[in-house]
């Protein structure tokens, strides 16, 4: 049995609903069995999640009771992940591409205006600062293993455009979606930005299911949630696997080493 | 008796024009010899002292002429980090008058350098006239390519559109390409590049040098803009490091001086183009004032001040009006909500479809400890 604590935003609910799913399996008898609480931050009882100044984070002390509540195994983090979506969802009045440095034979958009890669990571970490700093206080507020899970990939943008009780759609879209490319790309990026912080904390990464991304780098089908940025509940039970394996993976390690 | 100095005007007089006047009240400017309009479009370029004088020019209600603008995606401070609006267009630090002469000449397609790029690796592509734009360079090639070229065509739509320069001059010591002349604002190996004393040399402009560059320069600019009006300023920022065998002290003054000396020519032999006493007024409080920071090299927020002050003073036609408009304009529009963007909006949306996902997290059956 594996008990964890898992925080995060908006994108924990496809985890939470995940993990009962996986609870709820007929799973093999060799499968771990797993217990879990979970905590939405923007739950007005733990806000402000984070206080201090950068180099002297103090948590919320409501939620270093949660982290104290019971002998958990493992931390997951589902912070931020739709930084991207904010920026790549509508199309700019200027419209932008640029060219991501991991995938640089991506083709661009012609006629867009290009911009430097290091602008458009410095305007992501900008809007990634909170569960930046969040990651950060939780990692310094407890000696657990923790992971945090990457963002799901953008929905295709006929997904996006066909939710009919989609604020989006309402309310900006009549400017035009920006097209896929462009915001698997700004996905990516904000990845990597997370991706190289955790590494910096010591916080285990764990990419989104390889199941789960079509061959555009967009949400396959089968992880659609229901409005234009969420994942459903299938999509967390891969999320949820592979937690398990990567918590499997890391004690190994620990123990190898050791 | 009378003698050429027994009419002398108070500005002429030391002990009136100095020494009792208020340090904060230093005006060492008598005469202009044109005003700058509201709607005249001040570009500015120069060493990093002309980084405040851009700085104040856009917060002063004039014309501040940005050809080259962040993608509105940007916020304003990473906008300013990354270069945008720091001077007119983005070509950051502009050190000496051999540099904005090649500028020029760069953005006119009249001079194309041989050493135009410096790769540090596949993912960090520097580009040796603006070493310092992006703090990790360029992505690839091609973002370098397009990002220079498209730079090149803001500077030229400046040089072409502006009313007023000014520049402000930094330095005589430059390290320049023994391949074709071509000068770096930084030296190869410092911020990219490899220095190579086969490649690259050093050179100490000199009085006439710097004159030469500056004639050349308003006689290429006049060409492409006949009324363009220049007001040139000298850095009084001392040298970070000389490369000259001397104390840094020494080649400081050396190269204010013959900067000085130099816009003293410049202006006596070319018309619209106006002195501005930047340097005087920060060093040449004489004990008076401390307009130095702790190095002894950065100028203090009261010394930018005092010189944009006086600059507005002398330079802005009806700056009284322009003042009290820009109160009542910002008192207006402190009162009104800022209208958001268009990111400021989808992050809003953004964050309402967040919160109705959340809502689902309070719907899940209790078979699992919450």
């Amino acid at each position: 049995m594996y008990t964890f604590i898992a925080l995060g935003h908006s994108h924990i609910v496809a985890f939470a609903k995940g993990a009962y799913e996986y609870q709820g399996s007929n799973l093999p008898a060799e499968a771990p069995r797993i217990q879990g609480s979970f905590v939405y931050l923007y739950d007005p009882a733990y806000n402000p999640v984070v206080t201090g100044a950068a180099d002297a984070l103090e948590l919320n002390p409501k939620l270093h009771e949660q982290l104290a509540a019971a002998p958990w195994n493992f931390v997951v983090l589902v912070c931020g992940g739709n930084e991207h979506n904010v920026l790549g969802i509508v199309r700019n009045k200027r419209p932008f591409d640029f060219v991501l440095s991991s995938e640089p034979d991506l083709p661009l958009q012609p006629g867009y205006e290009l911009v430097p890669e290091a602008l458009m990571r410095e305007v992501l970490k900008k809007h990634m600062a909170e569960p930046l700093q969040t990651m950060r206080a939780f990692r310094s507020a407890t000696s657990l293993p923790v992971l945090q899970l990457e963002p799901p990939p953008p929905l295709p943008n006929h997904r996006v455009l066909a939710y009919p009780r989609e604020l989006v759609r309402t309310s900006l879209l009549r400017k035009n979606i920006a097209p896929e490319l462009i915001r698997h790309k700004l996905w990516r990026l904000e990845s990597e930005i997370y991706r190289t912080f955790c590494e910096e904390i010591g916080i285990a990464y764990l990419r989104a299911p390889a199941s789960m991304v079509d061959e555009n780098g967009m949400l396959a089908e089968a992880g659609w949630g229901a409005d234009a940025t969420h994942a459903n509940p299938r999509y967390g039970l891969e999320a949820v696997k592979g937690a398990i394996n990567l918590y499997q993976a890391q004690m190994e390690q620990a123990r190898v080493s050791s | 008796m009378s003698h050429p100095y027994t009419h002398l005007p108070d500005h002429a007089l030391w002990r009136r024009a100095v020494a009792n006047v208020a340090a904060s009240e230093l005006d060492p400017v008598v005469d202009v010899p044109f005003a700058i309009g509201t709607h005249d479009k001040v570009a500015t370029s120069g060493s990093c002292f002309a980084q405040h004088i851009g700085r104040y020019l856009r917060d002063s209600g004039l014309n501040y002429y940005v050809t080259e603008t962040a993608n509105p995606i940007a916020q304003a401070d990473v906008a300013l980090q990354m270069g945008y609006g720091v001077f007119t267009a983005r070509y950051g630090n502009i050190y000496t008058s051999r540099q904005l002469l090649q500028l020029l000449r760069r953005a006119f397609g009249r001079f194309t350098p041989k050493e135009d790029v410096w790769v540090e690796s596949a993912t960090k592509i520097i580009d040796p006239f603006r070493p310092n734009i992006q703090p990790e360079g360029f992505s690839s090639m091609l973002e370098y390519r397009t990002d220079r070229d498209n730079h090149l065509h803001h500077v030229r739509e400046m040089f072409e559109n502006l009313d007023v320069l000014v520049f402000t001059l930094g330095l005589t010591e430059c390290w320049r390409s023994r391949e074709d002349g071509a000068v770096f604002p930084l030296c190869p190996g410092v911020l990219g590049g490899t220095f190579e004393k086969s490649r690259h040399e050093f050179v100490n402009l000199d009085v006439e040098d710097v004159v030469s560059d500056m004639t050349a320069f308003v006689s290429e600019l006049r060409a492409v803009n006949p009324e363009a009006r220049i007001i040139l300023t000298v850095s009084p920022v001392p040298l970070i490091a000389t490369a000259e065998p001397r104390h840094v002290l020494v080649s400081t003054v050396a190269s204010k001086s013959v900067l000085r000396v130099a816009c003293e020519k410049i202006v006596k032999t070319c018309k619209n183009v106006a002195y501005f006493p930047s340097y005087e007024i920060v060093t040449g409080g004489f004990g008076k004032t401390a307009y130095f920071a702790e190095d002894c090299r950065s100028v203090t927020e009261d010394g930018v001040a005092h010189v944009m002050r006086v600059f507005m003073r002398h330079y802005v036609r009806n700056f009284a009006a322009l003042r009290s408009l820009k109160e009542l304009v910002g008192g207006l529009a402190a009162r009104a909500a800022p209208p958001k963007s268009e990111v400021e909006q989808m992050a809003q949306v953004v964050r309402v479809m967040c919160e109705e996902e959340a809502l689902d997290l309070a719907n899940l059956p209790q078979g699992m400890k919450r």
